[in-house]
């Protein structure tokens, strides 16, 4: 059985594009996570596959079957809602039997459901509280068992962890995977946060301005960025850019900066030619030293931040740009210094 | 910490001697004999229980511990009568202001549609105009319709000043309630029964308050009253109790007929308190 195909979906708000033009199949079982900043159009994709909205164009399936037109209750879906949303006036227990008051679950069943969710959660002592009595992650487990009650084909999840702070969300992350893996359940889920992408998403789809970057798998997104945004997006620290011209030159493809060229590999070269303009370099592809070599960079050191095991060099160069090098605890430079930083070549992208 | 505390303590102090002793000083007037009432200095305390006053205004005479008979007063029927009709007035201004203010102040707070600011305006305009502005059109009108003189001309002139008050107020409290309304539509809840199975039991302090707003208002309003229907058969309370000011003192009558005109609105407001303290102190979970 397929879990959830969208085909050429596009969705405007006026003459506002929300979602350019969006073609994803996930299949069963996967949890897919879609990523990308604040107004990119992530949480209306959602709100589309839950019938919170209505598409202005394309097909949306859900199990196979065209939900398209079906109001979101009658999709087979369930929906955990940014920062884990509950109905306020009514207790954890209250809230998870609205899933199944307008179903035509019968009594017993329904019970049975709420019995294995409570337990599968741990949520037995906050039964009878309300909301604003349960801590987060409280809110979090309950906002879970009303999703899980009503036995869907697919969880659908706009931000849930964003509101918790960071120490509980660590510790909710592999929980939440954990529970999907077990149940086994297609799931969408909503982020901005790439730590939150990577860690949970067997899917990731990178979306920016109302289109798709890239879907990939976590390992496919970090090493081969289809685009520059997915190269800037992905990776904390955040990967360098080299800017100029990418040329063919005697001794082998490079690119002309305005420190001399850095000589490319030639298999980079081959797939972009001489459309590229930037040489993408992750923070620990770079090495930096004192004195300058032949293709190196100079940079000056404008902020370290020690992360105890490592530390970040923040780097200017004369125009200013940052480029961020990750070194080991004992580099021994300081502010001010001027350095050359030697990319790695053979780990950079080209874009 | 602790000067604080004391200089709220006496603030506090002063605000409750400030408006409850003159409220205290007239209710304790209705339990004291009419020769104590007029004694100089007045007694602070009803040290000597009298009870004519309460009966009488009831219109059941007393005789007291002296043998002193006190006949019933002349204005019982007056105040019985306008009590009913207090108590119908400011139930049905409650009961239609609820069944407007609800629906129309939270489809402000939560839907855009064309005309809303311009429509908001009229409302907060509405609140603005002082009410006895429109006394004199309205008096007029109610004359052309046959309106004067009947509860149900006093309830609509009610209306007009409660309705877009408490709507205003209700507005901002929607606003501030968490935004269930997807979750209640994946739950396969319709509009209106998201409105009024998951809306309104979530939004029942600010509800309350609403009542206790318009019925507190209803049952004090007093200058629309003394012109529409003072001396029918359909004059509220406060313009029965009015009536007393126009004739020989009788201090004990007036202030038994103020303790009727106060019990009803502070049970009201007691027993709803708790939403008032509710609507205002807890913030809403989001």
């Amino acid at each position: 059985m397929s879990g959830i195909e969208i085909t050429n979906l596009r969705k405007s708000f006026g003459n506002v594009k929300a979602i350019e033009e969006m073609t994803l199949t996930i299949p069963n079982g996967v949890f897919c996570v879609i990523l990308g900043p604040s107004g990119c159009g992530k949480s209306t994709m959602l709100n589309c596959v839950a019938g919170l909205e209505d598409v202005t164009s394309g097909t949306i399936k859900i199990g196979g079957r065209d939900v398209t037109n079906l109001p979101p209750h009658a999709r087979d879906i369930a929906m955990v809602f940014q920062s884990s949303l509950l109905y306020p006036h009514l207790t954890a227990l209250q809230n998870v039997r609205m899933s199944l008051k307008n179903s035509d679950t019968g009594a017993v069943e329904a019970k049975r459901r709420i019995d294995h969710a409570v337990g599968i959660l741990e949520i037995a002592s906050v039964l009878d509280k309300k909301p604003g009595a349960m801590s987060g992650g409280q809110r979090q487990r309950v906002a879970m068992a009303k999703a899980i009650v009503r036995n869907p084909t697919a969880f659908l999840m706009d931000e849930p962890l964003a509101a918790l702070d960071a120490a509980l969300r660590q510790s909710l992350r592999p929980e939440l995977a954990a529970l999907q893996r077990q149940l086994g359940t297609t799931t969408i889920f909503v982020t901005h946060d790439q730590v939150e992408a990577m860690t949970l998403g067997d899917l990731i789809v990178v979306m920016n301005d109302g289109r798709v970057e890239q879907i990939g798998t976590p390992d496919e997104i970090y090493n081969n960025p289809a685009t520059k945004f997915v190269a800037a997006f992905i990776g904390s620290p955040p990967m360098n850019f080299f800017e100029g011209q990418v040329e063919d030159l005697n001794n082998g493809p490079a690119l002309r900066t305005q420190y001399g060229p850095i000589a490319i590999p030639r298999h980079l070269f081959d797939r972009m030619g001489g459309r590229a303009h930037s040489l993408g370099v992750r923070p620990q592809h770079i090495d930096i030293n004192r004195t300058k070599t032949d293709g190196s960079i100079p940079g000056t050191v404008f902020a370290i931040e020690n992360l105890g095991k490592e530390s970040v060099i923040i780097l200017h160069d004369t125009a200013g740009h940052d480029y961020r090098v990750l070194v080991g605890p004992d580099h021994g430079y300081s502010v001010g210094e001027s350095t050359y930083m030697c990319p790695d070549l053979s780990q950079a992208h080209l874009f | 910490m602790r000067r604080t505390s004391l200089s709220l303590g006496l603030a506090a102090l002063v605000a409750v001697i400030w408006t409850l002793l003159p409220i205290y000083w007239i209710l304790k007037t209705a339990f004291i004999a009419p020769v104590d009432a007029v004694a100089f200095p007045a007694p602070l305390w009803p040290s000597n229980p009298h009870f004519a006053a309460v009966h009488n205004i009831f219109g059941f005479g007393y005789t007291d511990a002296d043998g002193r008979e006190f006949l019933p007063a002349g204005q019982s029927k007056q105040v019985i009568n306008g009590l009913k009709n207090s108590v119908i007035v400011a139930f049905f201004v409650t009961i239609i202001t609820l069944l407007i203010i609800v629906p129309l102040s939270y489809a402000f707070a939560r839907f855009e549609f064309r005309g809303k600011t311009a429509l908001l305006m009229a409302i907060l305009f509405s609140v603005a105009v002082p009410p006895v502005s429109t006394l004199i059109p309205f008096y007029i009108l109610f004359v052309k319709l046959g309106l004067t003189g009947t509860a149900l001309g006093l309830i609509i002139i009610n209306l007009t000043i409660t309705v877009p008050f408490v709507t205003w107020m209700l507005i901002g409290y929607f606003r501030n309630l968490p935004a269930v309304e997807p979750l209640a539509r994946v739950d396969g809840f319709s509009r209106l029964s998201t409105l009024i199975f998951i809306v309104i039991p979530m939004a029942r302090s600010g509800i309350a308050v609403a009542a206790i707003v318009s019925f507190l208002f209803a049952w004090n309003e007093f200058v629309f009253a003394t012109q529409l229907v003072n001396g029918t058969p359909a004059a509220t309370l406060p313009t029965a109790v009015s009536g007393f000011l126009f004739l020989q003192p009788q201090p004990g009558l007036l202030s038994a007929s103020l303790w009727i005109s106060i019990i009803p609105a502070a049970l009201v407001a007691f027993f709803l308190q708790r939403h008032i303290a509710e609507m205002n102190l807890v913030e809403p979970v989001k």
